[in-house]
């Protein structure tokens, strides 16, 4: 299915962070009614990244409705995160989630989420694109750090889906690559 | 004859990358995909003598022998590992690695490692990892 929508893909894939992730995840279990509602501006939700949300949700319904999904020229890409971001979240379950969704919901994501999502596993090829993304980062102070792996794997994930995927994060570090300014989210 | 199974440490992954032995019927080496990434983590930052076309190399030959077995974290393992289950009712956040105390990279590897019924592995693998991480990592979480 996935490598279907990949060949006929056109538009970018989105990449969400952990905290994106988290707050993408509050709203599909909550205002958004998993996709029958639309996602809006919200935390780290921001107005581009809820309008490019409802327009694969609307894409996929769409198809759905008619029973195909060969019109690959309009398809507009997928969300995507990484299976490392979920560890993020439960090992931060009671900061990051704020009992806006249960770990059952969570869970059930996982094992089955909707068909304009992946979730992208951390193996040899995410390894591969993880050795691009730059070790060191100018910070806003003109201080060069260095990017950890646990930041470094979202940007990785980015890297892998293509050279025009985008990247929603809130990461100040990551958003400081250089690479990826045309490409945030 | 018998294939015995062996945790391979981010040294013994080290060394294979640089000098790829040739696979035996005898052994059958597992590598979390974890000490992969901080191999790699590791190069970037000029700390390991290997360069990247070497890691790249070493890697390739890895997946082709039969002796290495690579812990992807993908989506099965993760919904297999990071949860508690009675039967199939899920019941919590498995606390080993949704825990803020242990770092991240020991979070993922004992996800990796976590025996279930699907896995092939037993717990000896992941109590190995354990003996050789375990405090290590927990004493240098930095995000905690």
């Amino acid at each position: 299915m996935e490598l279907k929508n990949r060949r006929q893909s056109l538009m970018p894939d989105v990449v969400l962070d952990t905290n994106v992730l988290a707050d993408f995840l509050a709203q599909f279990f909550g205002s958004a009614q998993r996709g029958r509602a639309p996602f809006t501006k919200q935390d780290t939700v921001t107005r581009e990244l809820a309008r490019k949300v409802n327009q694969i949700v609307h894409w996929h319904d769409w198809n759905f409705e008619l029973g195909s999904e060969e019109d690959g020229a309009r398809h507009p890409g997928l969300i995507v995160a990484v299976t490392f971001a979920f560890v993020e979240i439960a090992r931060k379950w009671t900061d990051i989630v704020r009992e806006r969704f249960t770990v059952e919901q969570m869970a059930g994501f996982i094992e089955q989420p909707p068909e304009w999502f992946v979730i992208e596993p951390v193996d040899e090829n995410l390894v591969e694109a993880f050795c691009d993304v730059p070790t060191d980062i100018l910070t806003a102070r003109g201080e060069m750090r260095s990017l950890e792996w646990a930041d470094t794997i979202h940007v990785a994930v980015a890297f892998g889906r293509g050279d025009n995927c985008l990247l929603a994060a809130t990461d100040g570090e990551i958003r400081r690559i250089d690479v990826l300014q045309n490409r945030l989210l | 004859m018998t294939t015995s199974i062996r945790l391979l440490t981010r040294r013994d992954v080290e060394q294979q990358l640089s000098r790829p032995r040739e696979s035996t019927d005898e052994e059958m080496g597992i590598c979390p995909i974890i000490e992969l990434v901080e191999l790699c983590e590791l190069l970037k930052k000029g700390k390991l003598k290997l360069d990247r076309d070497s890691l790249r190399l070493g890697m390739q030959v890895m997946q082709e022998e039969q002796a290495v077995f690579i812990v992807a974290l993908d989506q099965e393992r993760l919904a297999d590992a990071l949860f508690d289950r009675d039967e199939y009712i899920v019941t919590g956040l498995w606390s080993p690695a949704a825990n803020r105390t242990v770092s991240p990279t020991h979070s993922v590897r004992r996800l990796l490692l976590r025996p279930s019924n699907q896995t092939w592995w037993d717990g000896d693998i992941y109590a190995e990892a354990e003996a050789i991480y375990g405090i290590e990592e927990s004493e240098t979480v930095t995000d905690a």
